[in-house]
């Protein structure tokens, strides 16, 4: 809010006039340095240097003349959890802790989400059914190390860290930090983002429903579905049953619109329409305790067929369930200035494309309200932006190249089948980033600069790498049940005779006595095991296409020097060449048939192959810049830019 | 009551609606208590209070004894009984003008007027047939979905965007969420009339012959208070409440 | 360890021998514990998480299958 604007709602607002007497008689002293720093997940330097050069980034362009720019060494493996952590702590993965989305616990050898956990209450009341919790519990950061900003706020600068990635729960509250979580933030059911999708239609249904949940509906004639909207697990009733509410679908098959009453609310679409952000109230315990969310419905078709998308349930910024935001009213304060918004860290469901269940077009719409929302919110932060540190972190680039490198890559095998319309999307998506960035250049004055940087760039996707497959192949890990070499978590496996396995997306691990819950390979034999499979692996040879789609395998004792790695690091991480990934049965411990395969997913670009390769890019209006700068020293600079130096002495 | 409230809210016409649902709460807050003192026995009320007074202290004193404290206990619950019978009717006389006042204070600051960034839907009810197919344009909205026949339940529905939204059905032309100036009634429907809708249901125009009601659904309004949300029923309770206290000590009414 | 004992008709006894077999197992036995394990801990995954409570918090997560 500009301070003229603000002043005018002060003497119109009674409930202002204390803000104003609050904010009142403040003076900080300092220099009233500003900096702004667009975090832009995966925007890569070889597009943008592309872009540019079209003239579709005329504003990046602009900050690159006035100021620099890098290729920004990004971390190993270059996902975007350790990316992000490195530039937070200005620290390597020994230090802060990630080493990939997915880790995996050596004593159960279960995998779970690298960024954050929910820990359930140590006590609980137990009465009759219900279980009231005394102590414990709660959700827990899993990044360590200590954030760059710590500098900052102890010596009163000001930081706001819009939608930061790795910091949910955000940290605790400080009187000159704003922060509002990203990257890792759940939706209401805890998982990184499960959209609901109802149909009559039985060809829809089927037991591959990762990223989601598809419920059968039937209209019993009077032109009425009744869906049923499953929210969180009720912690406070024995058994964690699901909380639920209940919507009912009117449909208009002749106008092709739908009428969603859900309580008191009712709002109608038409086919290919979004609602508005609706609110649901997932009771736990009556009126007493209320689990606060938001979702949006997608009218996707209505004849012949009946297909109602619900998104992920969110969770409600104006009234949070789990704490998304430090201090609390931050979240409602954007919501209310901004309107709501996702607020799970992956917001683009590419996993409804990747199922079917959106086509490219439906995808687009989606991803196309998130980056307005994005833009909104972006506009509102600065808006009321008045010194210190902002970073505010952009997820649009990431998830839709994703999505669309195929559009641009005619050696992808999706590229003849993916519709030319789409050939600009992701040109279209870089210069709506170029629009914020030029929003931003307007704050620019003598005390003000900005810095644009990325955690990654970004490769195609074209052949899927099975690297359990291969090391059972090789002879590292022993099949024992054939039939179950598709099912996730090893389940094939025999561990008494498995020396190596792979687990998420470049992640490879000894099966080490002591350590691993059936671990066999000593500590003696580790080292000329880790040294085979790396030539192993690095000798390898795609017999498609001749190339070796392992560029490096790096053994993280000799990229790591003199850390203690925690129990949980993987031993090895698969650097692969442009081009491949490691297949997605690879990420969760499957073991198909067939070493390399093409790979069919919309999913077609990546980011999590040999760090050399996907650097990320760092365009600034600071001049003197270090050279080759990596994400590590990021936020050392910052600091420095914001204390005058103060930080290098 | 339309005509009273439109005149007692004028002087608040350019202001935040925030100060004409404070006012309204105030002076409800000491009316209130003025309409209590006047039927109420203030001179029962008074000698209750006093003997309850002395019951406790009573029991303070004979602490020792506990068939004297029990007695005096026993006492001191009766005495709150008929403490409650002598505030029943002024309490039931209050009420009308409570449920009054709430309506007008519904109709007027419970919804944030029409607005192109939230969209609001309208059902109509028809009485024995669909009549008309389509609701006219808003005059100056957006009319974003198709408009949804249930034949069965003779409804139909639809929603739109816009900062005023007149809508024809049939023969009837309504205006919603027009909020000029600050405090006006903000019409979200139409019903069938008589007494109970001009005095409970003041946001609803006479439905036309054909239609049963119009209902709407359009953005709450919640009111920042003390760094977190209120909505009007809250900020109407608490600010009456603490004006009626005020009230009460300064025209020393008994309560 | 508890001994169980159960009937079951030839025509399973045959495809339980089959299957076992086919995959891999060293006996039916071995076959039979396996499947039993994974059922359970898909009922009744107790204090731990179950595999489908970890597959439910990572689902979403564009970047796996």
């Amino acid at each position: 809010m500009k301070r003229r604007d603000f002043l005018k709602k002060a003497i119109l607002t009674p409930a202002a006039i204390a803000a104003l007497s609050a904010g009142c008689g403040k003076t900080t002293g300092r220099s009233g340095k500003r900096l702004i720093v667009l975090g832009v997940d995966g925007m890569d330097p070889s597009l943008v240097e592309s872009f540019m050069e079209r003239g579709l980034m005329p504003n990046t362009r602009r900050l690159k003349e006035m100021g620099s720019f890098n290729r920004l060494g990004t971390s190993n493996p270059p996902q975007s959890p350790v990316a992000w952590s490195n530039f937070i702590t200005g620290a390597p993965p020994p230090v802060h802790g990630i080493f990939d989305f997915i880790h995996r616990d050596p004593a159960t050898m279960m995998p779970y989400l690298s960024i954050s956990e929910v820990t359930p209450p140590d006590s609980t009341l137990n009465l009759g059914k219900l279980r009231l919790p005394l102590s414990g519990g709660g959700v827990n950061l899993l990044r360590r190390g200590t954030p760059f900003w710590d500098t900052l706020l102890d010596k009163g600068i000001p930081v706001t860290m819009v939608k930061l990635p790795v910091d949910f729960p955000p940290p605790a509250a400080n009187k000159n930090g704003l922060f509002l979580s990203g990257l890792g933030t759940p939706d209401v059911r805890g998982s990184q983002g499960s959209f609901t999708f109802f149909t009559d239609d039985p060809r829809s249904i089927s037991d591959n429903t990762g990223g989601g949940v598809i419920i059968p509906v039937r209209d019993y004639g009077d032109g009425c579905y009744t869906c049923r909207v499953d929210g969180p697990a009720n912690s406070l009733i024995e058994g964690n049953p699901v909380m639920s509410v209940e919507v009912k679908a009117w449909v208009d098959r002749e106008s092709k619109a739908v009428r969603i009453d859900m309580g008191d609310a009712s709002v109608v679409i038409g086919e290919k329409q979004w609602s508005p952000w609706m609110h649901f109230s997932f009771s736990a315990l009556g009126p007493i305790s209320t689990v606060h969310a938001i979702g949006r419905f997608y009218l996707k078709e209505i004849t012949p067929k009946f297909k109602l998308y619900l998104s992920p349930i969110n969770i409600d910024p104006e009234n949070p369930a789990l704490p998304i935001s430090s201090p609390d009213w931050y979240s409602r304060d954007l919501a209310e200035d901004a309107g709501l918004f996702y607020t799970q860290g992956f917001p683009e469901d590419t996993k409804a494309l990747s199922r079917g269940i959106f086509d490219d077009d439906d995808y687009l719409s989606q991803a196309n309200i998130v980056l307005e929302e994005r833009m909104s919110l972006f506009h509102s932060v600065l808006s009321r932006y008045q010194e210190g540190l902002l970073f505010f972190y952009f997820t649009s680039l990431d998830l839709n190249v994703h999505m669309f490198y195929r559009s641009m890559d005619p050696a992808s095998p999706l590229y003849g089948t993916t519709d030319p319309r789409f050939s600009g999307v992701i040109a279209d998506l870089y210069s709506r980033i170029d629009i914020a960035v030029g929003q931003a250049m307007e704050l620019l004055d003598d005390r003000t600069e900005i810095i644009l940087l990325s955690d990654h760039g970004f490769a195609p996707f074209r052949r899927s790498f099975n690297l359990n497959s291969y090391l059972a192949a090789e002879g590292f890990a022993d099949i024992s049940s054939p039939y179950e070499r598709n099912n996730d978590m090893f389940a094939c496996l025999d561990w008494s005779k498995t020396g190596a396995y792979g687990l998420g997306l470049n992640g490879l691990y000894i099966n080490q006595a002591g350590r691993e819950k059936n671990g066999i390979v000593t500590a003696d034999d580790k080292r000329s095991l880790m040294e085979n499979l790396k030539t192993s692996l690095e000798s390898a040879v795609d017999p498609l296409t001749g190339d070796k789609p392992v560029k490096n395998l790096f053994i993280l004792e000799d990229t790591y020097p003199g850390y203690q790695m925690p129990p949980w690091a993987p031993d090895m991480l698969v650097g692969y060449s442009r081009g491949y990934r490691a297949s997605w049965e690879t990420t969760l411990g499957a073991f198909p048939e067939g070493v390399i395969t093409d790979n069919m997913d919309p999913w077609s670009g990546t980011h999590c192959i040999s760090p050399d390769i996907c650097p990320g890019s760092l365009i600034t209006s600071v001049r003197n810049m270090p050279e080759n700068p990596t994400l590590t020293e990021m936020g050392s600079i910052i600091n420095s830019i914001l204390t005058d130096g103060e930080e290098d002495q | 009551m339309n005509t009273l409230f439109d005149l007692l809210l004028k002087p608040f016409q350019s202001l935040d609606p925030l100060w004409g649902l404070m006012w309204i709460s105030a002076l409800s807050g000491v009316m209130m208590i003025q309409v209590f003192k006047k039927t109420s026995d203030q001179q029962a009320i008074s000698m209750l209070r006093r003997k309850m007074g002395s019951r406790a202290l009573g029991m303070l004193l004979f602490l020792e004894s506990p068939p004297t404290v029990l007695k005096l206990a026993f006492g001191l619950i009766m005495d709150n009984f008929i403490y409650l019978w002598h505030l029943l009717k002024p309490m039931l006389i209050i009420t009308i003008p409570f449920i009054l006042i709430a309506a007008q204070l519904d109709a007027r600051y419970s919804r944030e007027p029409l607005n192109a960034d939230y969209l609001s839907t309208v059902t109509v009810y028809w009485e024995s047939s669909i009549l008309s197919g389509e609701p006219g344009e808003p005059e100056a909205g957006t009319l974003i979905s198709p408009v949804v026949t249930i034949a069965d339940s003779l409804e139909q529905s639809f929603s739109f965007t816009g900062s005023n939204g007149v809508f024809v059905f049939g023969a009837m032309g309504i205006d919603l969420g027009s909020s000029e100036p600050t405090g006006s009634i903000m019409i979200r429907g139409a019903e069938k009339g008589g007494i109970v809708q001009t005095l409970l249901h003041p946001w609803n125009m006479e439905a036309p012959a054909d239609i049963v009601k119009i209902e709407s659904f359009t953005q709450e309004k919640n009111y920042h208070i003390f760094g977190s949300r209120w909505g009007w029923f809250t900020v109407f309770l608490v600010f009456s409440s603490v004006w009626a206290i005020l009230g009460a000590v300064i025209f020393k009414v008994k309560v | 360890m508890t001994k169980l004992k159960f009937k079951i008709d030839n025509e399973m006894k045959d495809r339980l021998d089959k299957v076992s077999e086919a995959g891999g197992y060293s006996s039916v036995e071995e076959f039979v514990l396996h499947i039993i394990g994974r059922e359970l801990d898909k009922l009744d995954p107790g204090a731990d998480e179950s595999e489908e409570d970890i597959r439910k918090k990572l689902e979403g997560l564009g970047y796996l299958g």
